[in-house]
């Protein structure tokens, strides 16, 4: 609106605003007090972090002053998000300052904590280590900086010849690891973000990206602000906040993914929309042995027409519940040329018995249909933890893996990091080691019954409460005296509470950090804030044991020349005693520790950028290659000609790490089968667990910073209406929530954030005092093995709540 | 310059309450006219639902229509929480568009004292962590979709006095993501399960009361990031709180007088910078 005003109305409104401004100064404004009144900023000082808490990888600015963190913004130059973040982000410094931040080393003795010193528990830890060093056993997570992964790993499978190393990431994406080493050859996507700005059709694959990954769904939602069309389908098993924003919401029967993806195979087979050109030239086909394994057996093209043969879209409506009209419609899509399509997925693909094969199907159809390798068009999973890719997945802080994509059941791989560790041959353990679940069932088994696994080292995870079926996995462990369960963690947890030793952490800008995100981006932090209390780096306390144990006399704490396995020198080539608390900042250990796991990345061609580049970035995506004329340069889209420097010249596409050694991908044909455990007359409902977007993880973090706290304050089950109804349930309800594994009791949400089916509930996973995690399935994936989350009988039950259970304070957090 | 057009604008004094009257005159009869219309039919439950633009189905469950002559059946609870209009915000697009607003005051004398702009931003904290952090939802929601937000924020609102911000940036489609509710799920076990929030020791940055002034009576400079706060008149036109207004809602181009901060807003910042 524009005014047009005459001389004599613009004179007496001038007057007014000046007698008005005049008025204003009179009243005292002048006499403010300074300080941070009159200079806004001037004692603040900023610099870029990635965010703390999901795999998405948005930088902030964080602002400090007079040591604290104080002030939080998104960053405009980010690529990831754009100065954009969502309410998690924007309070992430809040997650700094809990009040009940652990301080100090404590020991449990007789069933009470005492205040110990860093040295004895450093000693304590080493000493059982030296005792049964197979009996050890370090359980990281997708949460450890990359650094902190390496120097875990170095120390077992470098250090103790042991591969009892694996990490939380295992419950959250092996499956789709497992799916992209299967299908390329090589872990980890070949797309990046831009897709989600050039594609024109979006397929969430039980994904509430809405919710989970909010600043990706804003990027492609925000498009259409701009008045750019964006088609979302979501194929999902509840109503979500994606579905609102969706133009086509296809809910299927839990589990029958595996069949949606089969029927769009089978339509572009039988209507000949598939991309022969593609396939020709890019793909063979391949398919399970008898028994479930990773690499599978060839299958030609005819076996796999057959195959899917079955799949006709009134099977798939039949399976699964989704129209036979919308299986086309879907297929419509993938068969034509002039749309570029991304399909996203999370935990719903990955957390799931089938998990791999759903992750093989899903490129497949990208792949049959030449849905792939150009901007819009990729099939890209996302992560939940800010460094799953960086560090479970790169670092291979896998009970099978090395560093680098390597494995340890390979000569050659073991060989190669013997060489670059220093180490003499043969010193890396050839046997794989316990995968998570099978690693805290062991512990949780008393030794005389075969569980040989005795101390357990957690860091920067909360098993007990993320772990499924908690009852058997991780609470088995109480009563069992010769057990010792070590927590680093920054707050009190679930896991804390059964720690017989708690060590107090640092905890991202406390210290210096590394991630790598969902996009292949390595991204660097500097230490900005000093950590509570005595709290302390998680490196540091792996070095800290390393260098007890060196000093205690275990072989393995050296090296070929009876070096240190630790040791870094300082620029005038003195060796810093970075075990000690006092030297572990007189040089950048971050750095030193990630150059040498540099190199490690080339083999499969995932060269990460210098430590000295990431520090002028936010963030660079592997492989980063230094540019002939100078400067790095960071790769978008991989295996396409046009982009991946790694590509042979003039081949528009290359799977340079193809599992037929051809440079081919594969296009996988895998069953629908049924899932573990189904709904029955006893238990009649599927229980589904996840996520909301005001907590992040086991919500230790989130439910400390009272915004996020006051929005979600607790955990509920979700059901339908009728449901409800039909046992006279009413909202806000506690009901009692059981499965053949336990029972938990709950507050019903009716109508609340998701919106089940019929016969199907809900639980997010955050709040410690409603443990889901006790009633849930512990059935994993025979490959990839994760645990299948998203599934398993029960039934509510309303009268069952004695007035003295529902007494019971829960445990306060 | 004569224009009597621009004249005819800016004559509220005399104009002005012409039109109060004829406004008052006309939502009062229309809604007694509708009241009418409602109790002799069926009441507003048993309407058909216009659904918002915004949401391709829904899963209203199809209403039972009272046959003339009986009296309508009441929605049960379990079917309420599944019937959008009856939730919060659920009549946004009927009854809003028929709202009348007072006009806008662009020549109210607006003194506020150091108190009154005080105890606004004390008010502002009350839904906020820290300046610049996404305000929180200060009012009930839907909380599966956030199509009715525009209907109020887009362009802001005052209601007698109390007043609705408009959106301080552009359009950004998913509002949920940002600023969260001050609610969460029902439950009979609240006392228990909502424990009090006093359980972190951050402190924030704060709003700032005022902006530096080169002299006394030298426009002061924007005492905050103007990154998602694009939009001044969200917080300083003529539809806000009084403590922050503006003394000059007329004038368009804020930039021109009243500086950002480049250390503020992050700017300096190089590609490869920190």
């Amino acid at each position: 609106m524009s005014y047009i005003l005459d001389r004599r109305e613009f004179v007496k409104m001038s007057a007014l605003a000046a007698a008005s401004a005049m008025a204003a100064s009179r009243a005292g404004i002048a006499s403010l007090p300074p300080a941070e009144a009159a200079h806004p900023g001037r004692a603040i000082t900023w610099d870029k972090a990635p965010c703390r808490f999901c795999g998405t990888g948005c930088h902030v600015q964080v602002g400090v002053r007079d040591g604290k963190v104080v002030a939080i913004q998104g960053d405009p130059l980010a690529d990831v998000n754009k100065g954009l973040l969502c309410a998690k982000g924007y309070h992430v410094g809040m997650a700094l300052y809990g009040r009940d931040r652990l301080q100090h080393p404590m020991l449990r003795r007789n069933g009470t904590l005492k205040q110990i010193s860093w040295q004895e528990a450093i000693d304590m830890i080493a000493h059982r280590v030296l005792e049964a060093p197979e009996r050890f056993a370090i359980y990281g997570s997708g949460q450890w900086t990359i650094p902190e992964g390496y120097a875990a790993q170095k120390l077992m499978k470098g250090g103790l010849s042991n591969n009892h190393i694996d990490p939380n990431a295992r419950l959250c994406m092996a499956s789709a690891v497992t799916g992209f080493l299967s299908v390329y050859g090589v872990d980890e996507p070949a797309g990046c973000y831009e897709d989600l700005d050039r594609c024109d059709v979006l397929i969430l694959w039980g994904n509430n990206m809405a919710e989970m990954h909010p600043v990706l769904f804003s990027r492609v939602v925000d498009r259409r602000s701009r008045g750019e069309q964006v088609t979302i389908i979501d194929l999902g098993t509840r109503r979500t906040r994606s579905t609102e924003q969706a133009q086509h919401f296809l809910e299927f029967k839990p589990h029958t993914d595996l069949a949606i993806a089969n029927g769009i195979a089978h339509l572009l087979i039988r209507r000949g929309t598939f991309d022969k050109n593609f396939v020709e030239n890019h793909c063979h086909f391949r398919q399970d042995t008898e028994e479930a394994s990773l690499m599978g057996r060839p299958m030609s093209f005819e076996q796999y027409i057959q195959a899917v043969e079955r799949y006709t879209p009134e099977y798939v409506e039949e399976v699964s519940g989704v129209k036979a009209s919308d299986i086309r419609m879907l297929a419509d899509f993938f068969g034509r040329k002039d749309v570029r399509i991304t399909s996203t997925w999370c935990m719903g693909m990955n957390q799931h018995s089938r998990g791999t094969n759903i992750n093989r199907l899903v490129h497949g159809i990208h792949l049959l249909s030449g849905h792939f390798g150009r901007p819009g068009d990729a099939p890209t999973s996302l992560t939940g933890q800010p460094s799953a890719c960086g560090t479970a997945r790169e670092v291979g802080t896998l009970a099978h893996a090395l560093p680098g994509g390597r494995l340890v059941a390979k000569e050659d791989h073991r060989a190669q990091c013997e060489e670059l560790w220093n180490l003499p041959a043969g010193r890396i353990n050839p046997k794989p080691g316990y995968h998570t679940v099978l690693m805290w069932e062991k512990f949780c088994t008393p030794t005389s019954e075969g569980g040989d696994i005795s101390t357990l080292l957690v860091q920067v995870t909360n098993p007990g409460q993320s772990l499924p079926n908690l009852h058997k996995l991780f609470r088995g462990k109480q009563g069992l005296e010769d057990k010792f369960l070590v927590v680093s963690d920054v707050y009190p947890t679930a896991s804390t509470a059964l720690a017989d030793l708690i060590l107090p952490a640092a905890m991202w800008v406390e210290k210096n950090g590394i991630f790598g995100n969902s996009e292949r981006r390595t991204q660097q932090w500097f230490k900005m804030v000093q950590p509570p209390g005595e709290a302390r780096d998680d490196t540091w306390m792996t070095i800290a044991i390393a260098r007890r144990l060196y000093e205690l006399g275990h072989p393995g704490m050296k090296d070929k020349n009876g070096g240190f396995l630790f040791s870094f020198p300082d620029d005038q080539g003195n060796e810093v005693p970075i075990w000690e608390w006092e030297h572990y900042y007189d040089m950048n250990v971050d750095r030193a520790l990630y150059e040498e796991y540099r190199p490690f990345t080339f083999l499969k061609h995932k060269n990460v950028a210098p430590y000295d580049v990431l520090a002028r970035h936010r963030g660079l995506r592997w492989p980063v290659v230094e540019l002939p004329e100078g400067g790095w340069r960071e790769t978008k889209f991989r295996f396409s000609g046009f982009d991946d420097p790694f590509v042979e010249n003039g081949r528009e596409f290359d799977f340079y790490h193809s599992v037929t050694g051809d440079g081919r991908a594969q296009i996988w044909f895998a069953p629908y089968e049924s899932p573990p455990e189904v709904p029955d007359s006893e238990y009649p409902f599927w229980l589904c667990t996840g996520r909301v977007l005001e907590h992040w993880h086991t919500g230790t973090m989130t439910m400390r910073v009272p915004p996020l706290r006051g929005s979600m304050p607790h955990s509920y089950v979700e059901m339908h209406p009728e449901d409800a109804a039909s046992q006279g349930i009413q909202n806000g309800e506690m009901i009692r929530l059981i499965t053949r594994r336990g029972s938990v009791d709950l507050p019903v949400w009716i109508g609340g954030r998701g919106h089940p089916p019929r016969g199907s509930l809900f639980v997010p996973f955050f709040d410690q005092r409603l443990l889901v995690n006790l009633v849930t399935l512990d059935a994993v994936d025979p490959i990839s093995k994760e645990p299948d989350y998203k599934k398993c009988a029960a039934r509510v039950d309303k009268t069952s709540i004695a007035t003295q259970a529902r007494k019971e304070t829960p445990t306060p957090l | 310059m004569k224009n009597s057009d621009s004249n005819d604008l800016y004559r509220p004094h005399k104009k002005g309450t012409g039109i109060v009257v004829a406004v008052i005159f006309t939502v009062s009869a229309s809604g007694f006219f509708m009241g009418l219309q409602q109790t002799l039919s069926t009441i507003s439950l048993t309407r058909e639902v216009q659904e918002t633009p915004f949401v391709n189905e829904t899963q209203t469950p199809a209403l039972k229509t009272a046959e003339s002559g009986t009296v309508p059946q009441a929605v049960g609870y379990a079917e309420m929480v599944h019937a959008r209009h009856l939730k919060a915000n659920g009549f946004w697009q009927q009854s809003l568009e028929k709202f009348s607003e007072p006009p806008e005051e662009l020549l109210a004398v607006v003194l506020p004292s150091l108190g009154e702009k005080q105890e606004e931003m004390k008010q502002r904290l009350q839904i906020r962590a820290f300046d610049g952090a996404p305000p929180r939802i200060p009012h009930p929601m839907d909380q599966i979709t956030d199509a009715s937000c525009l209907s109020c924020h887009e362009k802001g609102m005052k209601m007698k006095d109390r007043y609705v911000p408009a959106m301080s940036h552009g359009t950004l489609a998913n509002c949920t993501q940002c600023h969260v509710p001050m609610e969460g799920p029902p439950s009979k076990e609240a006392g228990v399960l909502k424990q009090p929030l006093d359980i972190n020791d951050w402190e924030g940055i704060q709003s700032v009361v005022q902006g530096e002034r080169a002299f006394p009576d030298a426009p002061p400079q924007i005492p905050h990031a103007v990154r998602m706060r694009s939009n001044c008149l969200s917080c300083h036109g003529p539809r806000s709180e009084p403590a922050l207004r503006t003394t000059h809602p007329f004038r368009q181009n804020c930039l021109q007088c009243h500086l950002p901060s480049a250390e503020l807003d992050r700017r300096g910042l190089l590609p490869g910078g920190l």
